[in-house]
């Protein structure tokens, strides 16, 4: 009669092995996903530039994140204040989900949440 | 019938089994019952988690007797069925809270109450109970419930569904809550930590469901929750 709730557990055991791969494998290609996620976790919006604008913030000395060279191709995303921002006229709103406008920007500045307290 | 009547209906005809020390209502439907009045805006699943410490397992056997409106299901006897309309599903789901086999997932066998214990139910603790339409409901503390929702394996539309139930968690977390989570995270092995931040990113980036609270409109509050947990290895 319990045959079903051992099948159960069994299935939970398997996903934790898998949970447990992908752990080990964090810092690989397997986490990649991962690492792009805690990147717009700490954004309140993240905005498509155009490759001039991408440049530009290069000259003025700032860094693109090392996951967006993980990509292929690879990705600039920069970390920019709200005052940065307005500097970037090619600038376009994109929506804050994982979804094709997101992905599919080759270069993104992210605005990160204003610190609590 | 509205929602939130069937549920405190279906509440109120285990109340024997709720009045026994360490029962508490797990799962998706904690967060309706946090709500105000118990309001239940958030509609997940027509069905309700009851959480059995194993070390009152024959207590809750005897209480059992007591119920009435549902009957255990013949395949699935830890499924209790509605016997009339107007009441859902009680799935009743152990608890190891004394650590008999800390960490792991297993089923404790009995033949008239079998009951699959999740490890991370562990995380649960009591909290106040509440009172509405005169049923005494045993709640657990928002902290455990919300990283047992966020450790555990999840996927597809349940998963998440799962995830906005965090989010609902968050909403009516105070200060000394999200204290108590930052606490349990601490002390959890690394694949677990990563495990939670994991699904807190997903959350941060997901969908709106519909009667579910909006993960856009709150990814401020998860942003201060994810912020607070550093990653494995940092601690």
């Amino acid at each position: 009669m319990t045959q079903r709730l051992h099948e159960k557990v069994r299935q939970i055991k398997e996903r934790e092995a898998i949970r447990a791969w992908e752990f080990r494998q964090r810092h690989h290609s397997n986490g990649l996903w991962f690492r792009l996620r805690e990147a717009l976790v700490y954004a309140e919006s993240a905005w498509a530039i155009g490759p001039e604008d991408a440049a530009a913030l290069t000259q003025r000395g700032a860094f693109p994140l090392a996951v967006g060279k993980e990509f292929h191709p690879p990705k600039s995303i920069f970390i920019v204040s709200s005052a940065e921002l307005l500097t970037l006229p090619s600038r376009v709103a994109l929506p804050m989900r994982l979804g094709p406008e997101l992905l599919g920007a080759e270069h993104l500045a992210l605005l990160p949440f204003k610190p609590v307290g | 019938m509205d929602f939130r009547t069937k549920l405190l209906a279906t509440l109120g005809a285990i109340q024997p089994v709720l009045d026994e020390p360490g029962v508490l209502v797990a799962g998706s439907e904690v967060p309706n019952l946090l709500e105000l009045d118990a309001r239940s805006s958030l509609i997940v699943s027509d069905d309700v988690d009851i959480a059995i410490p194993i070390s009152r397992h024959e207590q809750v056997k005897h209480r059992l007797k007591q119920v009435h409106d549902l009957e255990p299901s013949r395949e699935e006897p830890s499924v209790w069925l509605p016997k009339k309309p107007g009441m859902m599903e009680v799935n009743f789901i152990g608890m190891d809270t004394e650590q008999v086999r800390p960490g792991e997932t297993f089923v404790f066998d009995d033949a008239e109450l079998p009951l699959l214990v999740f490890a991370h139910l562990a995380f649960l603790r009591p909290g106040t109970p509440i009172i509405a339409e005169g049923v005494t409901i045993p709640l657990p503390r928002p902290a455990g419930l919300m990283l047992e929702k966020l450790v555990t394996e999840r996927s597809g539309v349940k998963g998440d569904r799962d995830l906005l139930v965090v989010l609902g968690l968050i909403l009516v977390s105070s200060a000394s809550d999200i204290a108590e989570v930052i606490q349990i995270y601490s002390a959890l092995p690394h694949d677990r930590r990563h495990a939670i931040r994991s699904n807190l990113t997903l959350l941060s980036l997901l969908e709106p469901h519909a009667n579910m609270p909006d993960p856009h409109v709150h990814r401020q509050r998860v942003n201060d929750l994810f912020a607070q947990l550093p990653p494995p290895g940092l601690t």
